[in-house]
């Protein structure tokens, strides 16, 4: 169980979040470059010191500033994945996972037997003897969660694990953590490097923009109620806050008004829209059953596989997603004119509180 | 190289110049060697005890090097406290030292005048013209290379793998002696060859604080200074027993920079 409130001062950057994780749960921080996320699992760790706050893991104060406590690393009972492993280069891939048995005291014997153990579980027996240098990426991450587990950590803190793979080696070792996470009787907390990544292997997420904690919840709460732009974006989905003023009317902050189903919702809102519930037009629909027609130039396109999204400038600006072959047949290419038709249902709106 | 074109002139000329400077004298030495003459002059008492006395010696003020200078290198790298750059200063201040002003001063701190003295006196402690004074006069000026070379080594390491130890329950000293230790054990290794070049050289300060006594104080380069006066061909001997040293030394090095760094 872990109870965190952490401050931590680095010039002009400010982390100021808060967290909690249960026994076995596992929490992703998922958040833009530079938001602190490393700097958060730093913090828990004690490699970071902290401006303010108090961390405790399970009943026992590891960080306070207020009382001055502040537990040594070593003594933290906190295992740390990094993100470039850091596996010791003098030590053969087994010896980098005795090493936290050595340091309790084990014999060099015991440690190694049960570091072969480990390996065997992992399936990676035969890197035993193998220096780090020459280790494959899912075989380094592999061995560094080995080593971080052999110390038996209460929480154990993963930053970015699956950023420095492949992406074959990714599948793979995503099911292995997934596995070995679920395992695992303490809690874990995973910095995630993508959206994909947050969604499957987190019980709980908290999104850290800015050096904030912006929204907390189940992947399905994130999914389904974005709390912010960035986690609208990462969830693939049409964001805009705004205003309902009567008659599922939103005036959207930066311009422009939607139609949209706002059951009775009034006052400051929030407005969300799968991209491919929006109809683009190459000329402009006269006749339409949408309530929502938008006007404006083709930003930007990006492919992802069989569909394509399209940014339009319109007000508010919208991204749409339609079909490759659609694509192809309305000839859609940046700066084009183009219309959008978006059906009042298919606006989902929530408060903004 | 070819798309530099041809290298210029104005520094072509002076590069050359100063490479010769450096080798002829060697040339010069080489061809004075009384070769036949050698195992004899090789063998005689006086250079067997100071080729005896120099490896010694030099040998004492590396490990000593070591013993107290990786510490000391350690703390200036790793930690952080009020007039660390003042420390850092003086240690390094040897280096450029005239090893004369090491003597000088080595006899005015540990001399039987000197401000300890009377001290090492009543402890029945007599380090000047002693064979320790060799030893205390050569780690003088050796250590130096030696905190130098593990600085480097211990700055180019960032604190990456510390901080991993640390999470993996590894307190202050395991890190070191599990972790930083083996990682830096070649510029270890590298400081140690420097520092025992320079103590197998030592010349000034050790004449000044230890003396010349035969068998006692007289190290090579002492026995060689005064072989030229008495006897040239012995001289030339023993610098060619030097000469012989300082390669071996360089060779060692270029070993070790040659080989792939660890964790690269």
């Amino acid at each position: 169980m872990i109870d965190a409130d952490v401050l931590v001062q680095q010039g002009q950057f400010v982390l100021n979040a808060a967290l909690t994780g249960s026994r076995g749960s596992t929490t992703v921080i998922l958040g833009p470059n530079g938001a602190g996320k490393t700097t958060l699992l730093r913090a828990l760790a004690g490699l970071e010191p902290l401006a303010g706050g108090r961390v405790v893991l399970n009943g026992r104060v590891i960080d306070d500033v207020a009382t001055g406590i502040r537990v040594p690393t070593s003594r933290r009972d906190v295992g740390f994945v990094f993100q470039d492993y850091r596996l010791f280069p003098h030590l053969t891939a087994v010896d980098n996972i005795a090493f936290p048995l050595r340091c309790r005291g084990i014999s060099a014997a015991r440690a190694r037997r049960s570091a072969e153990v480990a390996l065997e579980a992992m399936g990676i027996r035969s890197v035993a003897a193998t220096r780090p240098r020459a280790l494959s990426g899912g075989q380094a991450q592999r061995v560094a969660l080995a080593r971080a587990l052999a110390a038996d950590p209460l929480l154990l803190l993963l930053d970015e694990p699956l950023s420095a793979l492949d992406a074959e080696a990714r599948a793979d070792v995503r099911t292995m953590l997934r596995d070995e996470l679920r395992a695992f009787a303490g809690s874990s907390l995973i910095v995630a490097h993508d959206a994909l990544e947050a969604l499957s292997l987190g019980d709980q997420l908290v999104v850290i923009e800015a050096g904030r904690v912006t929204q907390t919840g189940t992947p399905a709460d994130l999914v389904r109620r974005p709390a912010t732009p960035y986690v609208a974006k990462v969830v693939g989905l049409n964001f805009w806050r705004g205003r309902i003023e009567g008659r599922g009317q939103l005036a959207i902050d930066g311009g422009g008004a939607l139609a949209c189903a706002a059951g009775g919702l009034r006052g400051p809102a929030i407005a969300i829209l799968r991209p491919s519930a929006i109809t683009l037009n190459a000329v402009q629909p006269s006749m339409t059953s949408a309530r929502n027609v938008l006007h404006g130039n083709v930003i930007s396109v990006e492919h992802a596989g069989e569909r394509v999204r399209v940014s339009l400038s319109s007000t508010p600006p919208v991204v749409a997603e339609v079909s490759a072959l659609s694509f192809v047949e309305l000839g859609i290419a940046p700066g084009m004119p183009m219309w959008a038709s978006v059906k009042a249902t298919d606006i989902e709106t929530y408060s903004a509180r | 190289m070819s798309h530099r074109g041809r290298p210029p002139a104005a520094l072509v000329a002076p590069a050359i110049v100063g490479f010769g400077f450096l080798l002829l004298p060697l040339f010069g030495l080489l061809e004075r060697v009384p070769w036949r003459g050698l195992p004899g002059l090789l063998g005689d008492r006086v250079v067997r005890d100071a080729l005896g006395l120099s490896l010694v010696t030099a040998s004492c003020s590396a490990a000593l090097a070591v013993i107290f200078g990786v510490p000391l290198a350690w703390l200036l790298v790793r930690t952080e406290f009020p007039g660390r750059r003042i420390v850092r200063s003086l240690v390094t201040l040897p280096l450029v030292l005239p090893p004369v002003v090491g003597g000088v001063a080595l006899l005015f701190a540990f001399g039987r005048r000197g401000l300890f003295g009377p001290l090492l006196e009543d402890l029945h402690i007599s380090l000047a013209f002693s064979t320790t004074g060799v030893v205390l006069a050569e780690t003088f000026v050796s250590m130096p290379f030696l905190v130098v070379a593990v600085e480097g080594a211990l700055s180019g390491q960032d604190e990456r793998f510390e901080e991993a130890a640390a999470t993996l329950g590894a307190g202050p000293w395991a890190t070191f002696r599990r972790v930083t230790l083996p990682l830096i054990a070649p510029s270890i290794g590298a400081g140690a060859a420097l520092a025992f070049a320079r103590a197998l050289g030592e010349f000034g300060a050790t004449i000044t604080f230890a003396g010349n006594l035969p068998g006692r104080t007289q190290t090579l380069p002492l026995a060689t200074y005064i072989a030229l006066e008495t006897n040239p061909e012995a001289a030339v001997a023993l610098s060619l027993v030097l000469l012989v040293a300082s390669i071996i030394v360089l060779a060692l090095l270029r070993e070790r920079w040659l080989r792939p760094r660890p964790g690269q």
